[in-house]
């Protein structure tokens, strides 16, 4: 074909760059996730360390009303949630172990799986599905309404009066839900190993006891406290990074949601591989 | 850290030169060569077209923002290499009012106005609870004192805020498009409200961001002027100085936008204000 003009010939005679090959493509990629991986582990740190810092001069008041609607307004719905899963799972036990003859095994396996695994997993999970969202919604909300940009232009640190008090009471208030949770699951088998196996109360009492050992129970505790961290942090940023308009706060609940849940299974899987992994 | 020196004695209550400031960082500069002045104890305007970039000098004035390049001192404070000890410190010597009043919704109206008395210590609840009272009576709510904000109309929740900024007596007080959303009555009853707290405060500067012309022409007694230079999208003090010389500049720009002629903004047609931008 006849170049139109000058210009087309000039530029017919440039030598193209040669195309990037697959592997120079991945590793631009492979460059970029990383540097946005560490940027929003910066971000995340950045915060965390404002918040620490916020510890000082908290107010106590805004803790214990935030623990109020983390906690003990989740209990409801933790008491269902727990009291089912024992029973799905002593169910789905027991339908393997009366095979062997072992269905007294129930209670062990029940209590454990609820102390070391379940109890500090679900609770986490309902947690983040409600107050991860409802941090990020409420900052949010702050955000648009210009109430940080007040408190800070006022000469305050938004995170002495916004992230702290969620997080203190987010990791004060995860260990005592997952002891709920624990509980009710536990009682959840109990129901299950009597009603259904016939083991007496005595025995699957005596038997949790012995399966369930106080490790358990305190290393479930403290996962529990750092997926209250996780929780808390995520749902605060994640508000604190609203900029404008009410979609931004649906997306930002969601996004609070979904990246706590996944911290905290990842941050499980951490614990899971420290403490049981030998 | 080094010692923060104190505040020279000011004649302006702000002062720019060659001041370049972008949105973010990263991009070039929205406000070019700015260079103005608020003179001490007097009501200031800064008037615009919309997305020009009144709301972020504002953040300049107020430390959020850095400039890139240039010189802003406000109350005698170099802000563009001020520590943060410092910017904090010149925070707490302004009162700033939200287009929407920006007040907090969990708490009531005088709890609101008593909030940067208490946090800052400055006097013990129930002095905190009758000067915030004293201040909404000078706003005329203080029979609304224990409605929660959105109780308010968009006016009160106005006129809450204003009442906020001053109940610790700052030195100079920023109003963002303080008319913004109010019908003309109420807008009328603002610019009244304005007028008088700075006749009964001798100590105060005012700075007004707004684009109502009716405000500027009763309210302003000096206005500062931006609108877009040589370089396209970049913003500068076009004009500055005492009310009745700048309303009466013969000046076919500044006569387009006070004369509220089409086309006078600027902006090329259909163009919109960037995004997030005032």
């Amino acid at each position: 074909m006849r170049p139109i003009d000058g210009v087309t010939s000039i530029t017919r005679r440039v030598p193209k760059a040669p195309p990037k090959g697959a592997a120079a493509g991945a590793t631009d990629t492979l460059g970029k996730t990383i540097l946005q991986f560490s940027g929003q582990v910066a971000l995340y740190l950045g915060h965390l360390w404002r918040t620490i810092k916020g510890i000082k001069g908290v107010r106590w008041g805004m803790v214990v009303e935030s623990c109020a609607a983390t906690g003990i307004e989740a209990i409801p719905i933790l008491l269902l949630i727990g009291f089912l899963m024992g029973l799905i799972l002593a169910m789905q036990a027991a339908e393997q172990l009366r095979q062997f003859g072992a269905s007294i095994f129930v209670a062990d396996l029940v209590g454990v799986a609820m102390a070391r695994e379940i109890g500090p997993l679900i609770t986490g999970i309902l947690v983040a599905g409600r107050s991860a969202s409802g941090f990020a919604a409420e900052i949010g909300a702050m955000r648009i309404n210009e109430e940080v940009d007040a408190l800070e232009t006022m000469g305050f640190d938004p995170h002495r009066y916004l992230f702290t008090p969620k997080v203190l009471a987010t990791i004060m208030v995860m260990p005592f839900l997952t002891l709920v949770t624990d509980s009710i699951g536990a009682f959840g088998g109990y129901v299950i190993g009597v009603s259904n196996l016939h083991i007496s109360t005595r025995a699957y009492l005596q038997e949790t006891q012995h399966a369930v050992k106080t490790a358990d129970v305190v290393n479930g505790l403290a996962k529990a406290a750092i997926f209250g961290l996780i929780i808390s942090l995520v749902g605060s940023v994640k508000g604190f990074l609203v900029v404008r308009g009410a979609p931004e706060v649906g997306r930002a609940a969601r996004a609070a949601v979904v990246l706590s849940i996944i911290l905290i299974i990842i941050a499980d899987a951490i614990f899971t591989v420290i403490f049981h992994g030998g | 850290m080094p010692d923060v020196p104190a505040a020279a004695a000011y004649v302006n209550a702000i002062e720019a030169d060659r001041l370049d400031v972008a949105f973010a960082p990263g991009l070039p500069p929205a406000l070019n060569d700015m260079k103005f002045h608020v003179p001490k104890h007097k009501i200031t305007y800064m008037v615009g077209p919309s997305g020009i970039g009144k709301s972020t000098l504002i953040k300049v004035i107020i430390g959020k923002l850095r400039p890139m390049r240039g010189t802003i001192k406000v109350l005698g404070t170099a802000m563009e290499n001020a520590l943060e000890k410092q910017i904090q410190e010149i925070r707490q010597q302004m009162g700033i009012l939200y287009q929407n009043g920006a007040l907090f919704q969990s708490i009531s109206l005088v709890e609101n106005v008593m909030f940067p008395l208490i946090e800052r210590r400055i006097c013990d609840e129930k002095e905190a609870r009758s000067r915030s009272l004293d201040a909404l009576a000078k706003v005329g709510l203080d029979h609304r004192a224990n409605a929660m904000p959105d109780q308010l109309s968009g006016g009160q929740r106005k006129r809450g805020g204003l009442a906020r900024a001053l109940v610790p007596h700052p030195k100079l007080l920023l109003c963002d498009e303080p008319s913004s959303g109010l019908d003309p009555v109420t807008s009328a009853e603002i610019d009244e409200l304005v007028v008088e707290l700075q006749k009964n405060d001798p100590d105060l500067t005012t700075v007004v961001i707004s684009h109502d012309l009716d405000s500027i022409r009763q309210v302003a007694e000096h206005i500062v002027f931006l609108h877009y230079g040589r370089m396209p999208g970049m913003a500068k003090v076009y004009r500055e100085g005492p009310r009745d010389e700048v309303l009466k500049d013969p000046d076919p720009i500044i006569r387009g936008f006070f004369d509220r002629l089409p086309g006078s903004s600027g902006r090329p047609r259909g163009a919109r204000a960037p995004e997030g931008v005032r």
